[in-house]
């Protein structure tokens, strides 16, 4: 299934960039040069997302988001300039699920567009609590008594694997299908080194979350009530 | 116009403008209280000389008038026809006949007293018959008027002299006076001036002596000690233009490089991939180092206002997640301890500081690290703690962090980019909000930073 995505910017060069970095990572692109414009597309196209620049002549970012929030219910990333910390404020206020400040990476931009299509596609559960840990698939962080934990996505997916099967032990075959995809080329090591690095932050993170090896199967979590 | 002659003009307005107030004062005061004093006195010697002409044999009455006369009095005496004077004479003899007739009916005029008063001349010393006192005189029967007034000309001569002379004296010594003094305080100035003029054209070493205690040597201490500072910071400045030229310049000169590279035929498809590559990361250098530039230039503007309220916590998650992407690259993990906690002081400069942080630990991370942030607070401070366990610093190489465009990693990670202006500018932001910074690092274990900004 393609993912359809609304890029609108007046700034042409912007937009191309934009645009072309999405299509490399695999989506479906629409591009609008205005709010007006956009809102035309929407009439003969579904888009998943929609990215929108805050500076435009007509109708301005703010507005735009507004609109597609409330007419659509689409997730929208705004596109900001530097040093306009108010910006972000009328963002969330308007609706916008996350915004980018240009100058931005493309990898930042495919990170956060990743990140809203999986929490939109996966709207079961916010949260998931094993031991002290909370896992929170809104903003994919982990937290304990301790604070805030950020993983990388792949140790994060591990982690909400076995938190969703405690007491299982799950296979590594399991985990690279679920987490790697089958196409997955890499080996079982691959498996070993992230549950190796996962262990340790969960060490000094939640003692009393525990990854335990079971020989010749593979691995579940225990965590002490 | 100069200042001396500023001075002279001052000065001779000065002295002409209190002449004319106090001659004012004075005469007002004679016309006010003293005329009637005088015309007292006066009547009373006038008096006094007609009771003794009045008793004494008549043959001796023209010699004791004109002895009046020749002691200091102006003697005018009448009997309605004829007139015959004694002494000095009045410069002006117009008076009412009326006044000569009451005399000779009896009567007392007292014209001292009387005597008009007129705003620029001095009542005391007007010779005028008008000004005198007349009193009635029996001369062998006859009615006689008898004016007098004292012969001022007569008993004040050398005393005029004296006065003048004083007031001569006064006035030259006093423009003398104020010449030397105006040069003393000229000549400094133009010394200042001069330096001031030479300064402009970037030379800083005109000597100036001034050795005063008052303003102006003040003043020279203080200019003195300016020229230092802008001589100091104009050679930091021309150090700085040059580092950062030196830093456009090689980005620059990498990216036509390989630009030249990539317009030649004959590389595969994978040796252009690198060298995209390689001239994306210069450009990213440049523009991180023009963001690091306007943050610097920020600091020139004059004020930079610290009054906003910031709350830390909610900042540094901010670049979290703003961060997030990098984190992931790297396959870092980052714990966080975020206490909520506010401080007084410029949100865009901190937030600077935080990320600049944050991304020198994620830079000096190895794949697969970790760093761990702590925000805490005390009573009097706010502390937030940034560990890495990447590759660390030397000692010598830690005591070098905050000179500008010093890089650590120079030889040994070629692959990280930065500009060598992060670290200078995180303390220069910490100590603008009167805070501290300190680095702690060992090679290959890791790194901490911790910067504590006072609550107030």
């Amino acid at each position: 299934m393609t993912t359809w995505i609304l890029a609108v910017d007046d700034d042409l060069h912007m937009l191309n960039f934009v645009s072309t970095e999405l299509r490399h990572s695999g989506y479906e692109v629409i591009e609008a040069g205005s709010g007006e414009q956009a809102l035309v597309c929407l009439n003969s196209k579904k888009v998943d997302l929609a990215i929108v620049d805050v500076m435009m002549p007509g109708i301005d970012g703010f507005e735009l988001t507004r609109i597609l929030r409330k007419d659509y219910d689409l997730p929208v990333i705004l596109l900001t300039a530097r040093h306009h910390i108010e910006d972000k404020e009328r963002g969330f206020l308007a609706g916008s699920d996350d915004y980018l400040v240009k100058p931005f990476d493309s990898k930042e931009l495919m990170y956060r567009v990743k990140a809203i299509l999986r929490r939109y596609d996966h709207p079961v559960e916010d949260t998931l609590t094993i031991g002290s840990l909370t896992i929170d698939f809104k903003s994919y962080e982990v937290r304990s008594d301790q604070g805030i934990l950020l993983i990388p996505l792949k140790e994060f997916e591990l982690l909400a694997l076995l938190a969703s099967k405690p007491r299982q032990v799950l296979s590594r075959d399991l985990m690279i299908e679920r987490i790697w995809g089958i196409d997955f080329q890499g080996d079982e090591q691959t498996v070993n080194v992230h549950i190796k690095r996962l262990r340790q932050r969960l060490e000094r993170f939640a003692p009393d979350v525990q990854i335990i090896t079971v020989r010749g199967v593979g691995y579940k979590l225990e965590g002490n009530p | 116009m100069s200042l001396y002659v500023k001075f002279i003009w001052f000065t001779f307005a000065t002295m002409l403008a209190s002449s004319f107030i106090s001659f004012f004062g004075m005469n007002t005061y004679y016309h006010q209280y003293l005329k009637a004093e005088n015309n007292d006195k006066n009547l009373a010697i006038a008096t006094s000389i007609t009771e003794y002409l009045e008793g004494v044999s008549p043959d001796k009455i023209e010699a004791t008038l004109h002895m009046l006369g020749d002691v200091g009095y102006q003697l005018y005496v009448t009997d309605g026809n004829t007139v015959t004077r004694y002494g000095g004479e009045f410069r002006d003899e117009s008076i009412d006949e009326a006044d000569i007739q009451d005399v000779l009916q009896g009567d007392i005029f007292n014209g001292i007293r009387d005597l008009p008063r007129e705003t620029f001349v001095t009542g005391f010393f007007a010779n005028k018959l008008e000004n005198s006192v007349g009193v009635p005189l029996k001369l062998s029967g006859e009615n006689h008027a008898l004016f007098l007034r004292p012969d001022i000309k007569l008993l004040f001569q050398e005393l005029h002299l004296l006065f003048g002379g004083l007031a001569v004296g006064i006035i030259l010594l006093s423009f003398i006076g104020m010449l030397l003094v105006a040069r003393l305080l000229i000549q400094p100035i133009t010394k200042l001036t001069e330096a001031t003029e030479k300064m402009g054209t970037e030379s800083f070493d005109v000597p100036l002596s001034i050795n005063r205690k008052d303003e102006i040597g003040r003043l020279a201490d203080q200019f003195v000690t300016m020229r230092n500072r802008i001589e100091q910071s104009t050679l930091k400045r021309k150090e700085f233009v040059h580092n950062v030229s030196h830093d456009i310049q090689s980005p620059l000169h990498t990216i036509q490089s390989y630009l030249s590279l990539l317009q030649k035929n004959g590389s595969n498809k994978e040796e252009k991939k690198q060298y995209a590559a390689i001239i994306q990361e210069e450009t990213t250098r440049l523009s991180l180092l023009a963001n690091q530039l306007l943050t610097l230039a920020s600091f020139d503007k004059k004020a930079i206002d610290l009054v906003e309220e910031i709350a830390v916590d909610e900042q540094v998650r901010d670049i979290l997640s703003r961060l997030r992407y990098a984190f992931d690259e790297k396959e870092l993990g980052v714990s966080a301890q975020l206490e909520a906690v506010k401080v007084k002081g410029n949100a865009l400069l901190l937030q600077t500081v935080w990320e600049n942080l944050l991304t020198n630990a994620i830079k000096y991370s190895e794949i697969g690290g970790e760093i761990e942030l702590q925000l805490s607070s005390t009573a009097t401070d706010v502390s937030i703690k940034v560990r890495d366990d990447g590759i660390g610093m030397t000692a010598e190489e830690t005591s070098r962090a905050f000179d500008r465009f010093y890089r650590a990693d120079q030889a040994r990670v070629r692959s990280v980019k930065g500009s060598g202006l992060g670290l200078a500018i995180v303390k220069e932001v910490v100590e603008l909000h009167k805070g501290t910074i300190e680095i702690q690092s060992v090679p290959k274990v890791g790194t901490t930073v911790q910067v504590k900004l006072p609550t107030r």
